[in-house]
């Protein structure tokens, strides 16, 4: 058994969630197999301490402080108010006051939301008429993630780099193979981008990146990236959408090759 | 009463019927937190900001999934949210800082209940050091007795993430152990 495949046997063993055959196999090889026997003793052990850390009861005049936040919690109201929306009653007498009362809210949303619409409007043309001006706000925090010192135009293709992690070396000695080789996108909704690409970005903390925008589709180059380094950033990947990868990026990223290469990551947008 | 009919009398506005939800859950939740925030004082942080939210966002809850799941789900983004404002040290790292090797020494303590206490604090101290992404899963399944699927649900990602991440996680934690002589 290769030490990979036993050290997840192991896990699966440990957690209850391996299968019969599995689990016969394991046990078997544990009679004779010294380092598997220790390996499923320390994690048995690690759970048995980590179980004695819990048993902790919140303190009595929590729970009540608790009770009483929840009692006068306000979102009461709205429970209230969907409550009354979900079993309308029809009233023959009610009365022009009232059914006028019920239309304000939704008149105030629709006047919100059209100056919210004119709002960006304005916004859009004012960043037409002046591409040099200062980037906006939120362009100034991803810009500040990535690298302080860089003049952020919107609108167009930038790149940016954030510092090498130590012992990596210089780009012009990475080795690249070809874009199509490795390539993994996320599908993100438009909204979320930002927020996937800025917990994208602090995810993979000293990994060099160059960053590029076109419109509301972001990419990254990973550079150097060891095939752990990946296999972690995959995972993480995961929880900002739909993620494809090349068959030769996942190749890579399960052989656990000590190479590192330059990974390309894209965040497409979705209309969801 | 199970969760569903509580769940049910809640939205109705049975304010007691949400008490009993939390009633039942606190412990659980508060035990969840407090490996991942590393003291009491922000986990009943968390335990109060969890039920309040539930209870805001309880319409939104999808009965196709256990209550449970949903509320740790709830519970560690809240812990997260607290460990990020979190800006002083623990008591330990201070007192490290300022007296050294010297303070380690102090606490080499003879007795067997002594040697317990002290083992315990370094295994707390070394969950603290995992990432949370790592530390949180570990909490789900070996204090809370989550299965693979049920901490896929609660955290939102691939069951395969899962076993990965349970997988670094105890490797972490053995070598960090293994630094301090806590063996298994």
């Amino acid at each position: 058994m290769e030490t990979n495949e036993q050290n997840e046997l192991v896990d699966l063993y440990v957690d209850g969630e391996c299968s019969s055959v599995e689990r016969a196999a394991i046990e078997a090889r544990a009679q004779t197999d010294e380092r598997l026997r220790s390996e499923i003793a320390w994690a048995m052990t690690l759970r048995r301490r980590l179980k004695a850390m819990s048993g902790a009861q919140v303190p009595a005049d929590f729970s009540e402080r608790l009770q009483s936040a929840l009692r006068e919690s306000p979102a009461w109201d709205a429970l209230s108010a969907a409550s009354r929306t979900e079993s309308p009653r029809v009233n023959a007498n009610s009365n022009r006051a009232e059914r006028r009362a019920a239309l304000v809210p939704a008149i105030v949303g629709t006047a919100v939301v059209v100056a919210l619409v004119a709002l960006c409007a304005l916004a859009f043309l004012r960043l037409r008429q002046a591409p040099t001006d200062k980037p906006m706000a939120e362009e100034n925090a991803l810009e500040k993630v990535a690298t302080p010192e860089t003049d952020l135009i919107p609108e167009q293709n930038v790149v940016i780099r954030t510092p090498a992690a130590e012992g990596n070396p210089a780009p012009n000695e990475s080795k690249t193979l070809s874009e199509d080789q490795f390539w993994s996108t996320a599908i993100v909704p438009v909204d979320d981008l930002k927020k996937a690409t800025f917990r994208f970005q602090t995810q993979c903390g000293k990994l060099e990146l160059e960053f590029t925008k076109f419109d509301n589709d972001v990419e990254f180059l990973v550079r150097n990236a060891g095939s752990d380094d990946w296999a972690e950033l995959s995972s993480a990947l995961d929880e900002f959408g739909a993620l494809r990868e090349s068959q030769a990026l996942r190749d890579w990223r399960d052989s656990s090759a000590e190479s590192t290469q330059d990974v390309r990551v894209s965040f497409k947008t979705s209309e969801e | 009463m199970n969760d569903e009919e509580l769940i049910e009398r809640t939205l109705a506005g049975d304010k007691e019927a949400f008490g009993r939800l939390a009633q039942k859950y606190q412990d659980r939740v508060y035990n969840l937190a407090l490996p991942i925030v590393g003291n009491a004082e922000d986990a009943l942080d968390v335990v109060q900001d969890t039920f309040l939210q539930a209870l805001s966002h309880l319409a939104n809850f999808r009965r196709s999934s256990r209550f449970y799941t949903w509320l740790y789900r709830i519970a560690y983004n809240s812990a997260v949210g607290a460990l990020r404002k979190r800006r002083k040290t623990s008591s330990i790292d201070a007192a490290t800082e300022e007296f050294g090797d010297s303070f380690e020494a102090q606490i080499d303590a003879p007795d067997a209940e002594a040697r317990r206490q002290d083992d315990a604090r370094l295994l707390r101290e070394a969950l603290e050091k995992l990432p949370v992404e790592y530390r949180a899963p570990l909490v789900m399944r070996e204090i809370d007795g989550a299965n693979y699927e049920q901490i896929a649900e609660a955290l939102d990602v691939p069951v395969g993430t899962v076993r990965s991440r349970l997988h670094r996680a105890r490797a972490a934690l053995r070598e960090s152990l293994e630094r301090v002589g806590v063996g298994g």
